[in-house]
């Protein structure tokens, strides 16, 4: 039985990655992998200076 | 029951896989990892799920569909060595000694996953796909080793994990599961969704029970191994040795007598019958390589009786180590290493041995262009280290097991290839400067 669920839930969230992976696909600007989304790092940021202290 | 909920979602898939070639090509990776005729038991069991999905990515790609774009196909180092060492194995099933039962089909095997991998530079060209390759394969080979992890809980213990006969005994299903393991943690530090993140939470220990539930002590060691290089890659360093301390105590306290005793015979493993047999097939493999050094003696040669019979007493890469006589004939090379030589020569041996040593390297340069890029695509040197863990572990578990030709790693060292090449990318368009 817990067999049973566990491969329903492999099934359901193998969909939900193919769902948003065709969202994405449609719309890479604006799509999202929905559940499986990343966090982003803003892209336009600066790398971060080292400021020497000063004397 | 089963075989209907896999046939409803099978059927729900289609239509997206006929729309576009990434998601046919990772329901071809996921269909031969998640190796579904072992959890059905009807009419499911026999429908030929890869070579369906295999044959929709190829027809999807001559036709081109598929919402962005596609690389065309380029080749880099990785393929180079893949094709090479594919290539080569052709040469080695063609001149193999006769009467190796599985010669054509591990032939068949490699080839297969080298095509899978070397598509993976077509298909996978953005962070998103990346992404979801490697939530594909997380996702797959996790769901193996779940099911153990909770009846090794519930069991307080005693669980014995043996897993699906696609990957072998206990030791290779360990090794699967520990290659899962950083693909989890990677997830867990990147997803964005709490919920999400929580889920490969759970999974971590689960799966590292599972791993324990096998009793192997391969994977003692390999667990070992790949917990220290996760830790000193891991930018919350501390959070990670309290959840590992708690992890070890959970075990020690779980594991059954019988469990402690085997782990402990780790340390006198030199008088182990397992390991006696071990460097009797290496010896044997490593004299068919010494006779046949180009293309070795065939796929699983080693395992022929007439073949083992004929090489046991033969001049080989072992004379130094001295074994009492054994009546043993036919047995498994238990070590990628001298696996690959006695069926593939030393040819064979050089070229596996540069797949993976291209793999530390490929991992060296993402790193470095990442420290030149900086922060904005730190996930990339942390998914190329958690990569790297995952093909440490199958080194250190895979040296005393015959797993040559398993594909999961073939498919890391491509996505680690593929990786490079989205950083590459990234790191041109910053020192490009705009057109004005």
């Amino acid at each position: 039985m817990t067999e049973a669920l566990l491969l329903f839930a492999q099934l359901v969230l193998f969909g939900l990655l193919l769902r948003g992976v065709w969202r994405m696909s449609r719309n890479p600007k604006n799509g999202s992998l929905g559940i499986f989304s990343y966090t982003e790092v803003d892209e336009s940021a600066p790398a971060p200076v080292k400021h020497k202290k000063a004397r | 029951m089963r075989d209907l909920l896999a046939f409803a979602a099978i059927f729900l898939f289609l239509p997206m896989a006929l729309s576009n070639a990434f998601v046919a090509y990772l329901l071809w990776g996921w269909a031969g990892l998640i190796a579904l005729s072992s959890y059905v038991f009807g009419f499911m069991g026999v429908v030929p799920l890869v070579q369906v999905f295999a044959l929709l990515t190829l027809g999807a790609l001559l036709m081109r569909s598929g919402g962005d774009k596609f690389e065309r196909i380029e080749l880099n180092r990785t393929s180079v060595l893949m094709i090479l060492f594919a290539t080569h194995g052709l040469f080695v099933a063609l001149f193999a000694y006769p009467g190796l039962g599985r010669n054509w089909e591990l032939f068949g095997n490699v080839a297969k996953t080298v095509l899978f991998c070397l598509l993976m530079p077509v298909f996978v060209t953005s962070r998103y796909r990346i992404h979801a390759m490697v939530v594909m394969v997380a996702l797959a080979t996790s769901f193996h080793g779940a099911l153990d992890g909770l009846k090794f809980i519930a069991s307080g213990g005693a669980h014995n994990a043996r897993g699906i006969p696609k990957f072998g005994d206990n030791n290779h299903f360990a090794m699967v599961l520990l290659m899962a393991l950083p693909m989890l943690y990677y997830l867990f530090q990147v997803s964005a969704q709490k919920l999400t993140k929580l889920g490969f939470a759970v999974m971590l220990p689960l799966i590292a029970f599972a791993v324990v539930a096998t009793a192997s002590r391969g994977a003692l060691i390999g667990l070992c191994v790949i917990v220290f290089w996760i830790l000193m890659k891991s930018r919350q360093r501390l959070i990670g040795i309290v959840l590992v301390a708690i992890s070890a105590a959970v075990v020690v306290q779980l594991a059954p007598e019988s469990w402690s005793q085997r782990m402990e015979t780790i340390g006198s493993a030199k008088e182990d019958d397992s390991l006696l047999g071990r460097f009797g097939a290496w010896k044997v493999s490593s004299a068919i390589a010494v006779a046949n050094p180009i293309v070795g003696g065939g796929f699983r040669a080693v395992q022929s009786s007439a073949v083992w019979d004929a090489f046991k007493d033969a001049p080989n890469l072992l004379p130094f180590v001295e074994i009492p006589p054994f009546s043993l004939s036919g047995v498994a090379a238990h070590s990628i290493w001298f696996e690959v030589m006695g069926d593939m020569g030393f040819v064979g041996i050089l070229l596996f041995m540069a797949l993976i040593a291209n793999a530390f390297l490929t991992l060296r340069e993402i790193r470095k262009m990442v420290r030149i890029r900086g922060p904005s695509l730190r996930w990339a040197s942390d998914l190329a280290d958690m990569l790297g863990a995952a093909l440490l572990a199958y080194v250190v578990t895979g040296s005393l097991l015959s797993a040559a030709y398993f594909e999961l790693p073939y498919i890391f060292m491509m996505l680690m290839e593929v990786l490079k090449q989205f950083v590459r990318k990234q790191v041109a368009m910053q020192e490009k400067p705009p057109i004005a």
